[in-house]
């Protein structure tokens, strides 16, 4: 083929051109670390790329929340578990009472020993941590307990069945006329609308009921196999209740301020982690037994009376309470098992994605080092050519 | 038969070889000219003589000088540059688009969404806490910044190509007017029957700069000119006469009219190919607005969504009084798909939404279910508020936007919005936009003021079935949290999947334009070469030629010497 002069320059500096321009790039993915400076370089790496960034985001995310979360559990587990000794120790108190030959000064020191394991049990339940209560619910800025001068009728926890068409309020008022602190459990045994309604009452926690009331949107005087003490429920009119429907009525000198909901992390993609447990719940509040309060303040009384039945009755209930606790324990455990699963896999998963990532994003230091190496030879021999063409002309033969 | 005869050969012959070393000096010095072809001078011999013993060469003489080309090998030159120039050009507009969302840098709206959605999840640890709020806010900034700037920097970018089209038309005009001249010129220099070598080529290099600017097809006629025609078939060039181009806007548009013979003007905006003129219409008329109103869908399902979600939800404090940010465009006309509300299609009517009042210390006093019926107004809207709730708040409609203002110390908070209605009109929601100008999303957005000035207003928690709110309540903002992961934004995409699509839509644009434009490069380096071998000069070719040419020379110089020297023996005879 005929070759014109300019074509052989133009073909140098194409070439030599080609050359500086794939070095160039090598260089600017040695020096950033990155393989590619533009997102047109390669698409479909760059958003791979972005994706993985969102999900290692997201990820240290969901970490930083188990760390909260953990935190919350643990403050939880060791005040349950301090609740648990003080369970404890008052049943060896219970017990002491309940057997043996005792006298006034052992039983005037046992009243006392209660009061401080009510005051401990305030002082427990009413942890707070960086001005959060633990105990409440949402209701993070309000102590869950408040110790009130006196027993006061509380207010009407309701637990209503699942598919209960209920969408009132039960009222509870009255003036409480007895001397030990108690619960009434009220309990739909007729299913209909308010007036039309029945309920059964009782006073131990469901074990003996009184039955034979009606539900009335006026103040109805409730009663148990003890007697009447004074305290009424009213039910406002909405929906139809349905048996089985609970509502109790908590007498007691500790008033619960919190709300019934369980404080939740998100630590996933729609997955939620619960990291609390109500005052509640964990002092056996909202099964109708008397909660924990209830059971030492009866115990007290029972001290106080020479009662060594009730004594007997308060080192049963001691039992059932601990039972309930025990199951909350269980609850934080697992929630605390399940943080460290989860702060495991997602360890695992991060590196995975960095590693990904770095697969996607960063220049093989290696493979691009000898790219450039050869480049350089290429382009060395490149120039060496390119200058002995150049100097070739039929002129200098002329 | 006489001396002569041989005396006018040599003269001829020295003619002649004088050309031959003209032509090829007139190679050498335009080596390195644009666009030239490299010339030969085509010798013949001169009609001989008859004589009795029979027909006698009478020497040389010129017929004429031609130029190596390949006509053929020149339109498809054209044609490829056409194309080459319209991906290069497509490839340097969207490479600098394609920097706007460099996303290899830390502050690019990729990794800001990531960073709000985790503002919302430090929230949702610590809902009471001052300075989880104050980052939900910074970050949702930082975020609506990135969001108006994109779409400011598309727009300017758009602006900013009109600036070069218009050069580029004139350019267009300049070229075809030279084009015309030409061919006037060669038409009147080849009557005489010779080709106007120089002037073809200028021409050439004419054809292929209007080629690079826009696609182009010609022929010649038989005088010599040629006509040149835009690729649809309309004319540009007709012998001696060239139209025009001109540019105008149309609704943000722009359009390319000829001006054709007879004032008669043509749009030939989507007739065009190739050229640089055709990439910047494409880049400029297709692309970004394509890019702008993905950023702006994303902006608004973000708005939407989150604002949904939002105005489900109650913070720390509760409103004395609150103005929606959306207006309506008329308090009488129909809420429901309300031409001035951008979420007006949203709105569900038959279903509810509430509203809460509290007595300025947390206790819950009255609520209210407000049922949005068919056909509702903003003033219906106005007046069913008023009935149910007279004792504790003032609806009222102000510059056509739903405004409450609590009674004395009473404030309120809303929740259960399944009519949406909240949403559309503003009321309670974080993100802001225009109102009426559905368009704008990504450059108007921004935060509710309510928010900004006091950020203990986001929503973190809800109102539960009596009217309670708690402040440990983290349920709303966790849910605004999920809304990283939920399928919910354009394409049923998340919103950063959403994003990352529209990243890969640019860089899979201009790498297309870029790689295509590489392919070119080459196949036109292929031809160009082709070109070269046909018509470029080659020194050595040239300074060979120059040598025989000199040597012819001196032959002819000889015969004159002989033609001499036989004069003088014959003058000698005596």
């Amino acid at each position: 083929m005929r070759i014109a002069t300019a074509a052989i320059y133009q073909h140098i500096t194409r070439d030599l051109q080609s050359l500086t321009s794939t070095m160039q790039q090598l260089n600017e993915s040695l020096a950033s670390g990155q393989k590619y400076q533009n997102i047109y370089q390669n698409p479909v790496a760059t958003v791979t790329a972005l994706g993985y960034n969102c999900d290692l985001s997201r990820i240290s995310q969901y970490q930083s929340n188990l760390k909260t979360a953990a935190n919350w559990l643990t403050h939880t587990d060791s005040v349950l578990q301090n609740i648990g000794n003080l369970i404890k120790t008052a049943k060896e108190l219970a017990s002491q009472m309940a057997t043996g030959t005792i006298n006034d000064d052992n039983r005037a020191a046992a009243v006392s020993q209660v009061e401080g394991l009510m005051a401990e049990l305030l002082a427990e339940v009413n942890t707070s941590i960086n001005g959060q209560y633990l105990f409440s619910g949402y209701k993070t800025d309000t102590a869950p307990y408040l110790q009130l001068d006196g027993l006061e009728i509380q207010k009407v926890v309701e637990s209503l069945q699942p598919g209960s068409g209920y969408s009132g309020t039960a009222t509870a008022s009255g003036t409480y006329s007895g001397e030990t602190a108690t619960t009434y459990l009220v309990e739909i045994d007729a299913a209909g609308a308010v007036g039309t309604a029945t309920f059964r009452v009782s006073e131990d926690g469901g074990q003996t009921w009184t039955t034979g009331f009606t539900t009335s949107p006026a103040a109805t005087s409730i009663w148990s196999s003890e007697g009447d003490k004074g305290v009424e429920i009213a039910f406002s009119a909405s929906g139809n209740l349905a048996v089985g429907d609970r509502f109790i009525i908590p007498v007691s000198e500790f008033k619960y301020q919190g709300d019934d909901h369980g404080l939740e992390l998100g630590v996933g993609k729609n997955s939620r982690l619960a990291v609390n447990v109500t005052g509640r719940d964990a002092l056996d509040g909202s099964s109708g037994r008397n909660d924990l309060f209830q059971i030492l303040s009866r115990l007290k009384s029972a001290l106080q009376n020479d009662d060594a039945n009730g004594t007997g009755a308060a080192l049963e209930a001691l039992n059932s309470s601990e039972a309930n606790l025990t199951t909350y324990f269980g609850f934080v455990g697992a929630q605390q098992e399940r943080v460290i699963y989860q702060q495991d896999s997602y360890q695992s998963l991060q590196n995975n994605l960095d590693k990904s990532l770095s697969q996607v994003e960063d220049t093989d230091l290696i493979a691009a080092t000898e790219q450039l190496n050869l480049q350089q030879i290429t382009y060395q021999a490149a120039l060496l050519v390119s200058t002995k063409i150049m100097a070739l002309s039929l002129l200098d033969y002329l | 038969m006489s001396i002569t005869t041989l005396l006018e050969i040599g003269g001829r012959a020295l003619q002649a070889e004088q050309v031959g070393v003209e032509v090829t000096s007139h190679n050498i010095a335009n080596i390195n000219t644009t666009g030239y072809c490299r010339q030969h001078v085509d010798l013949v011999t001169t009609p001989s003589i008859q004589y009795p013993w029979g027909n006698q060469g009478y020497g040389v003489a010129i017929d004429s000088i031609q130029r190596y080309f390949d006509p053929y090998l020149a339109q498809k030159i054209d044609a490829k540059t056409a194309a080459q120039q319209d991906y290069n050009t497509q490839k340097t507009e969207l490479g600098s688009i394609a920097g706007l969302f460099n996303e290899t840098n830390d502050v690019g709206l990729n990794n800001l969404l990531a960073s709000f959605w985790q503002s919302w999840h430090d929230l949702a640890d610590n809902p009471t806490g001052s300075a989880e709020r104050q980052v939900v806010v910074q970050q949702a900034k930082a975020l609506a910044a990135a969001f108006s700037s994109l779409a400011d920097d598309l727009v300017q970018h758009r602006q900013a190509l009109l600036v070069k089209i218009s050069p580029t038309i004139t350019k267009i005009n300049a070229i075809t007017a030279s084009i015309a001249e030409l061919n006037q010129q060669i038409v009147s220099v080849e009557t005489s029957g010779q080709p106007a070598n120089d002037l073809r080529d200028q021409r050439q290099v004419k054809l292929n700069n209007l080629a690079s600017l826009v696609g182009i097809n010609y022929f010649e006629l038989d005088d010599g000119s040629i006509n040149v025609m835009l690729d649809d078939g309309t004319t540009l060039v007709q012998s001696a006469a060239a139209w025009n181009l001109s540019y105008e806007l149309s609704g943000g548009e722009v359009v390319i009219k000829c001006q054709g013979p007879g004032g008669v003007e043509k749009d030939v905006t989507d007739d065009l190919s190739g050229g640089q003129l055709r990439a910047l219409l494409y880049v400029r008329d297709d692309r970004i607005p394509a890019y702008l109103d993905s950023l702006n869908e994303l902006a608004q399902e973000l708005i939407g969504e989150v604002n949904r979600q939002h105005s489900q939800g109650v913070g720390l404090s509760l409103y004395s009084q609150v103005t929606g940010t959306y207006a309506v465009d008329d308090g009488a006309s129909a809420l429901k798909d309300n031409a001035a509300l951008p979420f007006g299609d949203q709105i569900t009517e038959g279903e509810t939404f509430n509203i809460y009042v509290d007595d300025g210390s947390g206790t819950n006093v009255a609520a209210a279910t407000i049922t949005i019926t068919a056909g509702m107004t903003l003033n219906g809207l106005r007046d069913a508020i008023n009935a149910e709730l007279p004792a504790y708040l003032t609806a009222s409609v102000v510059d056509n936007k739903l405004a409450l203002q609590a009674t004395g110390s009473y404030q309120c908070g809303f929740g259960n919005d399944n009519s949406n209605v909240l949403m559309a009109l503003g009321l309670n929601t974080f993100f802001t936009s225009t109102s009426g100008d559905t368009q704008n999303f990504a450059f108007s957005m921004g935060i509710n003021d309510i928010i900004s000035a006091d950020a203990s207003f986001i929503a973190t928690g809800q109102f539960d079935r009596q009217g309670q709110h708690a402040v440990g309540d983290n349920s709303n903002a966790l849910a605004l949290a999920d809304l990283e992961t939920a399928r919910v934004g354009p394409g049923d995409l998340t919103f950063a999947e959403a994003y990352q699509d529209l990243v890969s839509t640019i860089g899979l644009d201009t790498q297309k334009a870029e790689q295509q434009g590489i392919l070119l490069n080459g196949i036109l380096d292929q031809y160009n070469d082709l070109r070269d071998a046909l018509s470029g000069v080659s020194l050595d070719e040239e300074l060979t030629a120059l040598i025989k040419f000199q040597r012819a020379y001196e032959a002819a110089a000889k015969l004159i010497s002989v033609a001499d020297e036989l004069y003088e023996t014959l003058l000698t005879l005596k």
